[in-house]
C-alpha cells in the first residue's frame, strides 16, 4: 500500500475536502434556508443580540474619541444643513398639499401609499470582506419574508434573501452579487447597480453600468430605484454620483455612486413588509 | 475537559467574529480570531484539533451568515490540516515568533483559498486591491492578535486536563 495512504490525517482531511466541495457547490446558488440554518441562527441570535449592541457602544465611544476634534465644525455644518432642509420642509408642505389635491381630483386611494414596515436591530454581520450580509433580529414570525426591500432613514439598505423564525439574513446593496435596478434622479437616465471589490473602487461604493452613452450626468446627481426588477419598490434613494467615466468599452457610460446608508454604522433598519398599490395600476383600476 | 474547552473556544470564536469585531474594525480591517485560536491550538496540541475547530466554526459560519455551506469552512478546514502538518515535524518553536508568523501565513493560505472559491462563485473582484487593501493589513493584524490568543492558550494548556487524552488515539489518526 503506498505511504500517502497510510497517513490518516491527510486522507481524513481529503475526504472532507471533497465533501465540503460538493456540498458548496449545491449549496451555493440555493435561496432557502434550510431546517439547520433556521435552528442555529434561532439559537444564537439573542446572543448575537446582546454582544453586538455592547460592542456598538465601545465602537462609537472609541469613534467618538478619534473623531473628537472635527464635532465642532461639524456640528456648524448640520446648523447650516438644518436651516436649509428647514426651508425645504416649507416647500415640500406646500407640494404635499397640492398633491393630495391633485389626487382627490383624480378620485386616487392615498392609501395605496401606505407601506407598511417592520423594524429590527442589526445583530450580526458576514466576517471578512467578501460578503456584505448582515443580520436583523426580525423574521417570519414578523411577518419578514425572502427578498423585501430593507431600508433605513438614509435609504436603501438591500433586501433580505433568508428569513428564519426571530431573524433574517439582509444582502446589502454594496455586496458584490447584489443588483439594484436604478435611475438618476434628474435625468431619468437608467443603469443598473451593484456592488464591487473592482480596482480603485473602495468597498461600500457603488458601481452604475448600462448608463446611455449620452445621459447627461454628474457628480451630485441622486440615483433612485426604478421599481422594474419587482423588489423593491420605485423611488427609494440609493445614493449619489461621485464620478463618471465611459465604460470599458466605450459605447455607454458608467457611474461610482456613493451609497446615502453608512453601512459601517448601521444599526436599526425597517423591512418594507407590504408595498402600496403601484400607482399607475391603481389609476388604470 | 479538553471538549470543554475546545467547545468554549469555539463559541467565543464566532462571537468575536460576527458580533465584536465587525463593530470594533479599523477602516474595514479586523483581526481574524478563528485563525489565532486554530494556529495556537496546533503549535502546543500537535493534532487535528485545530482543523476540527476550524470546520465547526467555518460551518456555523456558513449557516448563519452565508447559507453557502463551505464557503467559511472549507478555508479554515484546509489551513487547520495545513498547520497540524507544518507544526507536527517540528523540535523546537519559539514562544511569540513562530506561531505569530504560522498565523500570518495561515491567514494568507485562508484568504488565498478564500479568493479561489468567491472566483468560482462568479463574483467580480480585483485581487490586486483586495490584497493590498484588505488582505495584507488583516494578516498584519490577526498576526498582532495572536501574540495575545497565543498567550492565553499557553496559560490555559498548562493545565493537564486540556491536554489529549490519549496520545495513541492521535498517532492512530
Amino acid at each position: 500500500m503506498p505511504q500517502i495512504w497510510r497517513n490518516r490525517p491527510l486522507m481524513i482531511t481529503i475526504i472532507m475536502v471533497i465533501i465540503l466541495l460538493v456540498v458548496l457547490v449545491v449549496t451555493a446558488g440555493d435561496d432557502n434556508m434550510s431546517g439547520t440554518e433556521s435552528v442555529v441562527g434561532s439559537v444564537l441570535s439573542p446572543v448575537q443580540r446582546a454582544l453586538y449592541s455592547a460592542t456598538d457602544a465601545i465602537g462609537d465611544f472609541f469613534s467618538r474619541i478619534f473623531t473628537g476634534g472635527d464635532l465642532q465644525i461639524e456640528n456648524l455644518e448640520l446648523k447650516a444643513k438644518v436651516a436649509e432642509l428647514e426651508a425645504q420642509l416649507q416647500d415640500y408642505d406646500e407640494i404635499k398639499r397640492q398633491n393630495e389635491r391633485l389626487l382627490s381630483l383624480l378620485n386616487f386611494d392615498t392609501e395605496t401609499h401606505a407601506r407598511t414596515y417592520v423594524s429590527g436591530r442589526i445583530i450580526g454581520k458576514a466576517p471578512g470582506h467578501w460578503f456584505n450580509i448582515f443580520i436583523i433580529d426580525v423574521g417570519q414570525t414578523s411577518g419578514v419574508n425572502v427578498n423585501m426591500p430593507v431600508v433605513n432613514g438614509d435609504g436603501l439598505v438591500g433586501r433580505v434573501v433568508d428569513a428564519g423564525a426571530n431573524f433574517s439574513r439582509i444582502m446589502a446593496i454594496i455586496d458584490s452579487s447584489s443588483g439594484v435596478s436604478g435611475i438618476v434622479e434628474r435625468t431619468r437616465d437608467p443603469g443598473i447597480l451593484h456592488g464591487t471589490n473592482a480596482a480603485g473602487i473602495e468597498n461600500g461604493l457603488l458601481d452604475m453600468s448600462n448608463l446611455p452613452f449620452n445621459a447627461d450626468l454628474a457628480p451630485g446627481d441622486t440615483v433612485i430605484t426604478d421599481g422594474q426588477a419587482g423588489v423593491f419598490p420605485k423611488g427609494l434613494r440609493i445614493g449619489e454620483i461621485t464620478e463618471v467615466s465611459p465604460s470599458d468599452d466605450g459605447m455607454k457610460n458608467k457611474a461610482i455612486v456613493t451609497p446615502w446608508v453608512d453601512f459601517n454604522h448601521l444599526e436599526e433598519v425597517m423591512v418594507i413588509t407590504s408595498l402600496p398599490i403601484d400607482t399607475e395600476e391603481a389609476l388604470e383600476e | 475537559m479538553r471538549y470543554v474547552m475546545l467547545f468554549i473556544t469555539g463559541v467565543i470564536c464566532l462571537i468575536f467574529t460576527g458580533a465584536v469585531f465587525p463593530n470594533l474594525n479599523i477602516y474595514g480591517i479586523a483581526p481574524d480570531i478563528i485563525i489565532c485560536c486554530i494556529t495556537s491550538i496546533a503549535v502546543l496540541d500537535k493534532t487535528m484539533a485545530g482543523a476540527g475547530l476550524g470546520l465547526v466554526c467555518g460551518l456555523m459560519l456558513d449557516l448563519i451568515f452565508t447559507g453557502a455551506i463551505g464557503a467559511f469552512a472549507l478555508p479554515y478546514m484546509i489551513v487547520g490540516a495545513a498547520l497540524y502538518f507544518a507544526v507536527r515535524p517540528m523540535r523546537y518553536i519559539n514562544a511569540v515568533l513562530t506561531p505569530a508568523a504560522l498565523t500570518v501565513g495561515a491567514y494568507l493560505i485562508k484568504e488565498l483559498i478564500s479568493t479561489v472559491i468567491i472566483y468560482t462563485m462568479n463574483i467580480q473582484f480585483s485581487f490586486g486591491h483586495m490584497l493590498v487593501r484588505y488582505i495584507l493589513p488583516e494578516a498584519l493584524a490577526t498576526g498582532i492578535l495572536m501574540l495575545l490568543v497565543h498567550l492565553i492558550f499557553r496559560r490555559i494548556y498548562r493545565s493537564s486536563a486540556v491536554k489529549p487524552h490519549d496520545d495513541r488515539e492521535f498517532k492512530k489518526l
